[in-house]
């Protein structure tokens, strides 16, 4: 390439991993730095030499940090006194270039600036890499005594301290960059969810409200004691009257330790319609386990709450509607059967009885609809009160004994814990029992007894109901408590029903703190029980 | 105390109306006026004095309470039974009704053929508590 090729400096051994530190410092071509040019102008003062530099070697040039007293700020690495300077450990002295063959030749030597005298000593980063120089330089010839060595040597390490503390403010600054963007991520992403967040410090005091949160409460985060949150930010409980109490807001209940799931309140925020959500959340605990506050994420259900109620709106006026035509139905059909138009033909007799057993299913399949719906929506108010269980368990019977008798089957008691109390409301205890019989006389062999039994069973009094009937296959018997399931719909055509009734029953039980099931197996018939807990004053 | 014989029967549904008219004239022999809304019962209150009312809950326009309450200002209603008549009631609602004034709640779909007698028992208990 030029005639000085065969005398630049040999490669360092580990002149890749050299290349790679000296990138990593990010310093090259970057603006002078007046740390750095206070170094070199003292070096040149302290040795008293016209020009002192921080050099530093890539592959193809020396780079000058700092300069004093030259004005080039780089120079081609071929005629670098400090890419030599690099391959010692120590300090690199040329006391007249002019002298050294190695450098005799070379144009900084032979032309402008007519180096003679050169020192450098090496900036050596922490893995050991020989990144550059500190040098010095003159262009008459010199010695450098030890003195002058040592204080090569400290303004070299001084270097190497600035490189080393401009690299560490650098990652300082790239932490905080990174960290700036996250929060920026964060805050967009919290921003943009649809769901409200909500979080507060360990004190309870709120410490962030995403956009969401902010649009609902219809304000920003108010310093505030944590106990009139509810009141500042209009909160009230799912019917939307009640105002809400502390202990059920779900942020404090998330800062109490609980894992706050589905819970229903109403925002009410001035302006705004009330706002129905459900609230999910928990405690924020740091990785010691250390409570760092709470965090709540609500999500609007107010649509489904509008939906819920059109269709409860709407159960309650098609019920109103489908009644209206039953009661004249029934009472048309019941005064023709009374004989209020005078004595019928047997035939007519006959199809009205048909029509009257229709308008009846009719009627308790619109009541059934009714229940069920209020029952699954939380709308059946339940009249509780304590009261014994067994004259319930034998009105029910005695009622049901005509309907049985139908199917030509025998109803028959066997009452143990004839003292029971339950907390329960008498009429639906019947309608339970109706249940239950009916089925029992519908599915039991003509001819046949469905036994009733109660006895009390781990603080439970239990009502089962035996029938004689063909049993039912474990495998159904999980489809059987559900809406609509009736095992065999020819069945329930041919013995009447809505598919409805053990539904009803199933919730109406636990409603009342009880359960339900059934034991059977084909062929054995089945044991349908309730259970209630046993009452105490 | 003498026996019950004009009922007067307040109810929307013309179908309900008539099988209700029929079950009382000619199951229960009482001399029937049927109106079919709150103010109409309430216009023809002097000329029929009925002896009892039946009233339907769920009206268009005045309902069954509504009209119960205007009754109640009317002196010449003062000894008269109102009974309500609606569909399957919470024991609840049954109580409301009566803390308005009702003397009974008759469900429906009611049976026209022992509506008559249903209806004379709560006079004589209505009579029976003066």
């Amino acid at each position: 390439m030029n005639r000085f090729c065969d005398q630049t400096a040999p490669d360092a051994v580990d002149e890749n991993l050299r290349l790679q530190t000296l990138r990593d410092y990010q310093i090259l071509d970057t603006p002078p730095e007046r740390s750095f040019d206070d170094l070199t102008a003292l070096g040149a003062e302290l040795l008293k030499t016209s020009t002192a530099l921080v050099s530093l070697v890539d592959e193809h040039r020396q780079w000058f940090k700092s300069r004093f007293g030259l004005d080039a700020f780089e120079t081609a690495r071929e005629v670098s006194f400090c890419a030599h300077a690099i391959q010692h450990e120590d300090v690199f002295v040329v006391p007249d270039a002019r002298l050294d063959e190695r450098f005799a030749g070379n144009p900084l030597v032979t032309d402008d600036p007519f180096i003679r005298f050169y020192a450098g000593m090496p900036i050596t980063a922490p893995n050991g890499a020989r990144l550059g120089t500190f040098c010095v330089i003159d262009s008459i010839p010199r010695s450098l005594d030890s003195a002058g060595k040592d204080s090569l040597r400290r303004l070299a390490r001084l270097a190497e301290e600035l490189l080393a503390l401009r690299m560490e403010g650098m990652a300082g600054r790239f932490r905080q960059q990174q960290l700036e963007r996250q929060q920026a991520m964060n805050e967009c992403l919290l921003g943009s969810l649809v769901e409200a967040v909500v979080v507060c410090d360990a004190e309870g005091k709120l410490t962030l409200f995403n956009d969401t949160a902010r649009e609902w409460h219809g304000a920003d985060i108010r310093d505030m004691d944590p106990a009139s949150l509810a009141a500042q930010y209009d909160l009230f409980e799912a019917d939307g009257i009640t105002p809400l109490p502390m202990q059920s807001l779900p942020l404090l209940r998330a800062l109490q330790g609980e894992s706050v799931r589905g819970a229903e309140i109403c925002i009410a925020a001035g302006g705004q319609p009330p706002r129905f959500v459900l609230a999910n959340g928990g405690p924020l605990r740091d990785s010691e386990g250390q409570l760092m506050g709470a965090v709540v994420v609500m999500h609007d259900i107010s649509e489904r709450k509008r939906i819920e109620l059109m269709k409860r709106n709407f159960l309650a006026s098609i019920s109103h509607e489908l009644r209206t035509p039953l009661t004249s139905i029934s009472g048309a059909i019941n005064l023709l059967l009374g004989g209020a138009s005078g004595e019928l033909p047997e035939t007519a007799s006959k199809m009205l009885v048909i029509a009257q057993t229709n308008a009846t299913r009719l009627s308790l399949l619109v009541n059934d609809l009714l229940d069920i719906e209020k029952l699954e929506s939380g709308h059946m108010r339940l009249h509780l009160s304590p009261q014994l269980l067994l004259p319930l368990v034998r009105t029910a019977i005695e009622s049901n004994l005509g309907y049985a008798s139908d199917f030509s089957v025998k109803l028959e008691l066997q009452a143990n814990a004839v003292d029971a109390m339950v907390l329960a409301d008498g009429v639906r205890v019947a309608q339970i029992m109706d249940n239950y019989l009916s089925n029992a006389a519908k599915f039991s062999h003509p001819g046949g007894t469905a036994y009733v039994s109660t006895e009390l069973l781990d603080g439970h009094i239990h009502v089962s109901v035996h029938d004689t009937g063909a049993g039912i296959d474990p495998a159904d018997h999980p489809l059987l408590f559900q809406k609509f399931s009736q095992l065999d719909t020819s069945l329930s055509r041919k013995r009447g029903g809505t598919g409805l009734g053990l539904a009803i029953v199933k919730q109406l039980v636990e409603r009342m703190g009880g359960n339900v099931g059934l034991r059977s197996e084909p062929g054995e018939g089945a044991v349908f029980w309730f259970s209630l807990p046993l009452y105490s004053e | 105390m003498s026996e019950l014989e004009r009922v007067m029967h307040i109810e929307d549904d013309p179908s309900i109306r008539e099988v209700a008219r029929i079950a009382l004239e000619v199951v229960g022999g009482f001399i029937v006026k049927s109106c079919s809304s709150g103010q109409e019962g309430l216009d023809a209150l002097k000329q029929f004095t009925p002896d009892l009312i039946l009233l339907d809950v769920m009206m268009p326009g005045m309902d069954g309470p509504q009209t119960l309450a205007h009754l109640r200002t009317l002196p010449e209603t003062d000894n008269i039974p109102v009974v309500f008549m609606t569909a399957k009631v919470q024991p609840s609602e049954v109580a409301e009704y009566q803390r308005l004034g009702a003397a009974m709640v008759i469900t429906k779909p009611f049976d026209p053929m022992t509506l008559p007698d249903q209806i004379r028992a709560i006079w004589r208990d209505w009579h029976g508590q003066d």
